[in-house]
């Protein structure tokens, strides 16, 4: 009994020794760790070598002591510490990592890549070795030998995809686009569902200069007719690129191979859309329309898609042709044969959808068409009506009560056009914006009635608010109301004159403002008036003519106060009309040179510069 | 009596054969005080002369009158006024005149500048380089190769943004380690430095850094803003030193890296300690922390006023239409005084601080001026803000003091030697 009670004792004593000493060893660790992460790494070395002696087993003693190594540059010792435990531990893929890295460290970059050599024999046929050593080469950026590794690890690999994202990846980090779309289209041609996630990774890249023609041509070199993420991809790219028509080639050959019966080209359009390019999108949306049956699902659509973007790109075309910076431009009419696709479909949803808001819509599209584009003002005017009497609540009710009040002005039918105005300011619905600009027209209404003083009256409303667009024509028309109003014989017939020429009447006009400019007694209207003649004449081709009216202000002895605007009115005359650049320079320079403070110095120089640009 | 007699004479030789002039105010009746030191430039560049009237309405400039500058003002909307030679002589009489705190410098030839940029740069990220587009004033771009193959040689002066010369990438880790941008930073500077022969970063920029200093010791001009000064002057003084962490060349710093700086080799700063983290995003404590600045309202900087006849350089370089000007933050906002080298003149300071914006220095024979701070009108620039558009800053002060220094060079004869 007493031996067992000593035995019992001893072993007590033992472990209470052994782990006293397991404490022991715990604290010191600790303690070496804090010195490392103070930046005491001698004191830390010295802790991790003693602990190392104690347990030469222990890898996290060992690491720490190389840890040590490393920050202290020592890596001479790194390397002899790591070949020691190597002997013990010679199939240790992590030691021949740590080696590599140590000598690479040590500026020996052949032993370095000698060694990862050797830790890849270690286990040859496995490709996780391989991804292993190439990961040490990339943490010391030996970029190229980590290619090297991995274009081994996936030559033995049977699923060689992660090795080639990983090769594409550097490839790309190395600006090496053509390998990288190599590895690319070979994980497309082996596992075209992974389309998405290669799509995703080529467009990381695709703004780095040649990234995209170099990707592009490696694709079509590559592309299989079986495999269609290739099509996919390629059209992507030229969509990228802005190539349309290959991008379209590509999308119609995916449509035909999948039998997706326009579903593909619909696809495309969209997005040719969304990227504001209206003239494409309406050639895909047309080609749908024309190829293929009116009962697929998304026949309407493009139908609708059609209409919006053979209008938008019209208004582009004639956008490039209007001058804003005449006053008076002379509406061209289009061709009904132009608009008639666009009208027929239109058409088309109001049978469909007559009290939606998709057929107001196209009520308020087609009054559009026929008044600013057709010149058809009865045609128009049947479409508003519908808008006007079915759809008050309506968004475009307002546009369309506001173009009804154009029409009737144009009519010379100042009563009506009024009263359209008022359903605009008195529709709730009708934003602020909305209710300014009716407000001013109402104001030039009442000014062309001879009613300056309600046409003030009106002009103070919207020129409080100096933020709203109208604000600016508001202070215009009141400056000239309040500045020729002694006159009110000559203002009534300035007013007539504009009138005549908000009608379109150009010719009668012009001869109007022409009379008046020959009143001198009022100077201000007499100048403006010759300046809006010049201007009639110049919506109307007439350059010459127009130039020798604007000399007669530019040129005047006594200082003109527009003649600045005809010194503006001569450059833009020259720069656009006649492609006379020399001329157009030296008027604008005349502006900057004679009228310091003038409102158009600012667009003059811009001007200058543009033409400058242009012509050097 | 005998001056008097001398002036008189001069004014009436002035007014029967002189020549008419064009005065470009810098006042603050000046439209466009930034277009108003390219058209000076460009005159320059054309052949002309120019004066530039220290202390005269601002720092104006009196050219020669010609149609062609005339329009080319009017062109650029800068302020100027026609005036006859005797008007001129009048000018000239009263700057020099020895009780007024004004002179002339004469202008001779404009300077060729580089800018220190790395290929693919786009202008709108650098102040400088902003403003001399804005102004219209000719550079060239150099980068890592230019300068290591000798071609500083070819230009007068020289300037330095952001870059960061001690091979830590801007010290942009802890932020942006994985974004695309760094990632690339960092591949394209280690391209760079593998092609030049180097087998770190840190040793290209080190060795960037000493041609740099050379290049100002052999009469260079050379002008540093935001980060490019301390990050600068901080690899000068490491020239025995790896200051860099793991992540940036890949071994570890030397554990002494502090006491192994070497402050002889710096151009403007001593004493300074590193910031060694990684993590944050600063060099050393010669930058002024925001927490030190308070809030932008009172962020403003005063500018000294110097004797125009007496210290000619450092008047040129503070010519301005006001003396107190808003302050902007930076990567390096502004320096710690105690920090700044005795020889070194201060130009404009956060006034009854420790703060410094604006300094000027001499090396061998050529002078540095480091500017603190990213974007004179962009309070706190961060990447990725858009850029200022400087159309709405014509008459910025901040913007002026970047100017002058492209000017100053003009005012010298010294030849480069090399």
């Amino acid at each position: 009994m007493y031996n067992i009670i000593k035995i019992f004792l001893i072993i007590s004593c033992f472990q209470c020794v052994c782990l006293a000493q397991s404490n022991d060893i715990n604290n010191r660790f600790m303690l070496g760790q804090s010195y490392e992460q103070a930046g005491e790494f001698e004191k830390a070395k010295s802790i991790y070598l003693e602990l190392h002696k104690i347990q030469p087993d222990n890898v996290i003693f060992f690491y720490g002591v190389n840890r040590t190594y490393i920050a202290l540059k020592d890596y001479k010792k790194s390397i002899s510490l790591l070949e020691e435990r190597l002997k013990v531990s010679p199939n240790s893929i992590d030691l021949y990592g740590y080696l590599g890295a140590s000598y690479y460290l040590d500026g020996n970059e052949k032993a370095a890549f000698a060694a990862w050599d050797n830790g890849i024999k270690t286990a040859p046929n496995s490709e996780t070795t391989y991804r292993a050593m190439a990961n040490f080469a990339l943490d010391r950026r030996a970029f190229e030998k980590a290619i090297d590794i991995l274009k081994r690890g996936k030559a033995i690999s049977k699923d060689p995809k992660t090795s080639s994202y990983e090769l594409a990846n550097l490839y790309t980090l190395t600006m090496q686009f053509k390998e990288a779309a190599e590895e690319y289209s070979g994980i497309l041609l082996t596992y075209p569902n992974q389309l998405d996630y290669v799509e995703s990774k080529v467009f990381t890249y695709m703004l780095k200069p040649e990234a995209l023609d170099i990707t592009i041509k490696v694709f079509e070199d590559r592309k299989k007719e079986s495999v269609t993420a290739f099509y996919y991809l390629l059209s992507y790219l030229y969509l990228e690129q802005k190539n349309y028509d290959k991008a379209f080639e590509y999308y119609l050959w995916l449509d035909r191979k999948l039998n997706r019966e326009g579903a593909e080209l619909f696809s495309l359009a969209q997005r040719v859309l969304n990227d504001g390019n209206d003239g494409f999108a309406a050639k895909v949306f047309g080609y749908i329309l024309d190829n293929y049956p009116s009962n697929s699902s998304f026949y309407s659509a493009s139908k609708l898609g059609y209409a919006k973007s053979l209008e938008a790109k019209y208004e582009k075309d004639a956008a490039d042709s209007v001058h804003d910076w005449l006053d008076f431009n002379v509406r061209k009419t289009s061709h009904e044969g132009d608009y008639k696709k666009i009208l027929e479909i239109y058409s088309g949803l109001i049978k469909l959808y007559p009290y939606s808001e998709v057929g107001g819509e196209a009520y308020y599209r087609i009054g559009k068409i026929y008044f600013e584009k057709l010149n058809n003002p009865e045609k128009a005017k049947e479409n508003f009506d519908h808008i006007i009497r079915d759809f008050t609540l309506a968004n475009f009710y307002s546009s369309a009560c506001n173009l009804m009040s154009q029409m009737y002005l144009v009519k010379g039918d100042l009563d009506l056009s009024l009263e359209y105005l008022g359903k605009i300011t008195s529709n709730n619905r009708s934003s602020e914006d909305q209710k300014n600009e009716a407000t001013l027209n109402k104001a030039k209404i009442n000014y062309y009635k001879k009613d300056f003083s309600g046409a003030k009256r009106l002009l103070e409303g919207i020129m409080t608010n100096l933020q709203d667009n109208s604000a600016n024509d508001a202070l215009e028309l009141s400056l000239l109301i309040n500045t020729t109003i002694d006159d009110s014989l000559g203002l009534s017939e300035f007013a007539s004159a504009e009138l005549l020429a908000e009608r379109n009447l150009y010719a009668e006009a012009s001869e109007k403002f022409r009379l008046i400019s020959l009143k001198k007694q009022n100077f201000v209207l007499s100048s403006l008036a010759l300046i809006y003649q010049a201007e009639i004449q110049l919506a109307g081709g007439q350059y010459n003519e127009a130039l020798e009216t604007l000399n007669k202000t530019s040129e005047e002895k006594e200082p003109n106060i527009y003649a600045d605007k005809a010194l503006y009115l001569k450059a833009k005359t020259y720069q656009y009309m006649l492609n006379d650049i020399p001329k157009a320079i030296d008027n604008y320079q005349s502006l900057l040179a004679k009228f310091p403070s003038s409102l158009y110095l600012e667009d003059s120089r811009t001007e200058i510069n543009k033409l400058r640009n242009k012509s050097s | 009596m005998i001056k008097r007699l001398l002036i008189l004479f001069v004014l009436a030789a002035a007014s029967i054969f002189g020549q008419a002039k064009i005065l470009i105010y810098m006042d603050l009746n000046q439209t466009d005080h930034l277009r108003a030191y390219g058209i000076t430039f460009n005159v320059l560049n054309a052949g002309e002369k120019a004066d530039w009237l220290l202390n005269y309405r601002g720092g104006s400039f009196l050219l020669n009158y010609s149609e062609k500058t005339a329009a080319e003002c009017r062109i650029e909307g800068v302020a100027f006024q026609e005036i006859s030679a005797s008007e001129a002589a009048q000018i000239y009489s009263l700057v020099q005149s020895e009780d007024q705190n004004m002179d002339v410098v004469r202008l001779e030839k404009a300077p060729k500048i580089a800018v220190y940029v790395p290929p693919g740069f786009q202008p709108w990220d650098d102040a400088v380089t902003m403003v001399l587009e804005y102004a219209k004033v000719p550079y060239t771009k150099i980068w890592n190769d230019e300068i290591l193959r000798g071609d500083l040689e070819k230009y007068d002066w020289l300037h330095l943004h952001h870059e960061d010369f001690t091979g830590q990438y801007g010290k942009f880790y802890g932020s942006f380690s994985n974004a695309p941008w760094y990632v690339e930073t960092q591949m394209r500077y280690e391209a760079d430095a593998k092609k030049n022969g180097y087998k770190k970063v840190s040793e290209m920029m080190r060795a960037v850094s000493f041609t740099i200093k050379d290049y100002v010791g052999k009469g260079g001009f050379l002008f540093a803003m935001c980060s490019a000064t301390d990050s600068y002057d901080i690899a000068l003084a490491a020239k025995n030193a790896d200051i860099c962490d793991k992540m940036y060349d890949g071994d570890a710093p030397d554990a002494n890296a502090q006491s192994e700086l070497d402050f002889s080799q710096s151009l403007a700063f001593e004493n300074f300690k590193l910031e060694m983290n990684p993590y944050v995003y600063e060099y050393s404590d010669i930058d002024i922390q925001p927490v030190e600045i308070g809030s932008q309202e009172n962020d403003y900087f005063t500018l000294f006023d110097f004797s125009a006849k007496y210290d000619p350089v450092p008047s040129m370089l503070t010519q301005n239409h006001a003396n107190v000007i808003k302050g902007f933050m930076g990567q390096t906002t502004m320096f710690r005084k105690k920090l700044i080298k005795k020889s070194i003149i201060i130009m404009g300071e956060r006034e009854g601080m420790d703060q410094v914006k604006y300094l000027h220095g001499n090396y061998g024979r050529g002078v540095f001026t480091y500017y603190g701070g990213h974007d004179p009108e962009d309070y706190q620039h961060l990447v990725g803000d858009p850029p200022t558009d400087l159309n709405l800053y014509k008459n910025s002060p901040g913007y002026r003091l970047i100017l002058n220094n492209i000017l100053f060079p003009a005012a010298t004869k010294k030849k480069q030697k090399t």
